[in-house]
């Protein structure tokens, strides 16, 4: 079934060498690192020196990515929101910003991809074999209701994979299958979409070369810069070239239904929603019940794989109801959850 | 804990006003339009390099503020459905050619459409020939050069 999915004709052997170099790059960077214990960045309550290198994944992403867009604008909209990504990321993880100070950056960020040019001009119609666009009018450097959606879906994807950074290796995990699934999504016959391969491969590729130092038991950290950047750099990846946005959503189902779980608890529970703790989320739950994050993070990975398998092979509408089903399905586990937190 | 050195927070600000106000200045006036977005295919496998126009604004968009429009490349407008559409030369500096298509087949070329000669000047209306559901906009003198005629086949990927 899947010899016949895929038409490989945009995959040429720069991508295979972008993909290739981005993964040998952090890699390599993040073994020499290890290898010279510094002060610099390392996190303080650890049994053996764990450090945040999220900065790595950034710089290669970003420098790599600059290279390879073709539309001026675009890539020096990628750049600055990358450097502005790795200064508030190193400030938070070193210092440590107010939850509201990090969601106005958030903003910032979002806004200034926006205002280069990065947007969703069209999602495709579930009901018919159509297209919605989404360009209506501009209103300055922005166009309606277009780049409100993509700041309020970069603020979305940005704080899933953020929130999820909570277990070595799961949002790193999770990223490599959702930049593998896009990968995939261009190569089927009726996307075809060279740009996002690049953007998509290179992004696998230097996420898996981090997973390898992150993967449990840790020896790196994404911290702010890097879990930031995962997240910013797959939403772009995802509007690269018309929308993927369902695609994306199917595949980041988990990180996405615990982000709108969590802050509904908190809002319950009268907390303040964007206040991180060690309980509320759904990977913490879990090793409360007894799973090692280990355990956690396969579980997550086998799911996302199934998950991106269904954003393959289905169609939007399709896709939706999966979406719905993953929804129901990981509210039902959160809820029990839960319970049995209460109950013991 | 040391005392946080807000000089980062501090170039990050600047850093956030730079790329702003370099968003304002730079991205509408680089290099006009993606003019590598599409290739188009024609008569004898000749091929163009283009821009796209697909949605309501960049219909609108089209190649206005554009000061060139190198031989080889020109903007493919896409319509969802068959339209009867004029086009009009609001803001627009370069002379174009107006190629009309249907089902891939050209039906009708406007030749050598001039800019407006001031922006207060009444714009002429340019109306195609017969519904269309595609419209390629060329350098003036270009589908000659090119030999693009009526009836030849132009297929667009993307």
């Amino acid at each position: 079934m899947f010899y016949n999915l895929f038409d490989p004709t945009p995959l040429t052997q720069l991508h295979i060498i972008i993909a290739g170099t981005s993964f040998i790059l952090v890699y390599l960077s993040l073994a020499i690192m290890l290898k010279q214990p510094t002060r610099f960045l390392r996190v303080v309550p650890a049994h053996h020196a764990v450090y945040f290198a999220g900065f790595v994944l950034v710089a290669v992403i970003a420098l790599i990515a600059f290279v390879s867009i073709e539309s001026k604008p675009l890539r020096f909209g990628l750049l600055s929101a990358a450097f502005l990504t790795l200064l508030i990321g190193l400030y938070d993880e070193q210092y440590s910003l107010s939850p509201r100070a990090q969601l106005i950056w958030q903003i910032m960020i979002a806004t200034i991809v926006v205002l280069w040019g990065w947007r969703i001009s069209y999602i495709s119609q579930p009901s018919a074999n159509g297209i919605i666009y989404l360009d209506q009018f501009t209103l300055g450097p922005l166009v309606w209701p277009a780049s409100f959606l993509t700041i309020a879906w970069l603020l979305l994807i940005m704080n899933a994979i953020n929130w999820l950074d909570g277990i070595d290796g799961l949002a790193a995990a999770v990223g490599v299958i959702a930049l593998s699934t896009l990968s995939l999504l261009t190569l089927l016959p009726s996307v075809q979409d060279s740009r996002t391969l690049t953007l998509s491969l290179l992004g696998a590729g230097a996420v898996l070369g981090f997973l390898v130092w992150n993967f449990p038991p840790a020896r790196v950290f994404l911290g702010t810069s890097g879990s930031w950047f995962l997240g910013l750099y797959i939403g772009l990846v995802a509007i690269m070239n018309g929308g993927k946005i369902v695609t994306t959503l199917l595949v980041l189902a988990i990180p996405v239904v615990d982000l709108f779980f969590v802050i509904i608890q908190r809002l319950f529970t009268g907390r303040h929603p964007w206040l991180g703790d060690k309980t509320s989320h759904l990977h913490y739950r879990l090793v409360r019940v007894g799973l090692c994050p280990r355990t956690v993070v396969i579980v997550a990975i086998i799911i996302s794989l199934l998950l991106g398998v269904g954003a393959l092979t289905l169609q939007t509408r399709q896709k939706i109801i999966a979406f719905i089903a993953s929804v129901v399905m990981l509210s039902l586990i959160s809820v029990e959850l839960i319970w049995h937190a209460r109950r013991s | 804990m040391a005392r946080p050195p807000l000089i980062i927070l501090f170039v990050a600000i600047v850093v956030s006003l730079v790329s702003v106000f370099a968003a304002f200045i730079i991205a509408p006036s680089s290099a006009c339009r993606d003019f590598n977005a599409g290739i188009i295919t024609y008569d004898n496998h000749q091929q163009l390099s283009v821009a796209l126009a697909r949605t309501t604004v960049e219909h609108q968009q089209g190649l206005s503020g554009c000061s060139s429009l190198p031989p080889g490349q020109g903007m493919y407008f896409i319509f969802l459905v068959k339209t009867d559409i004029s086009f009009w030369m609001k803001d627009m500096k370069i002379p174009i050619d107006i190629v009309w298509l249907s089902d891939n087949k050209v039906i009708g070329i406007t030749s050598a459409v001039p800019p407006p000669t001031s922006p207060q000047a009444v714009l002429p209306l340019y109306p195609a020939p017969a519904p269309v559901d595609a419209v390629l906009e060329i350098g003036a003198g270009e589908a000659q050069k090119l030999n693009i005629h009526q009836g030849s086949t132009l297929e667009i990927s993307y």
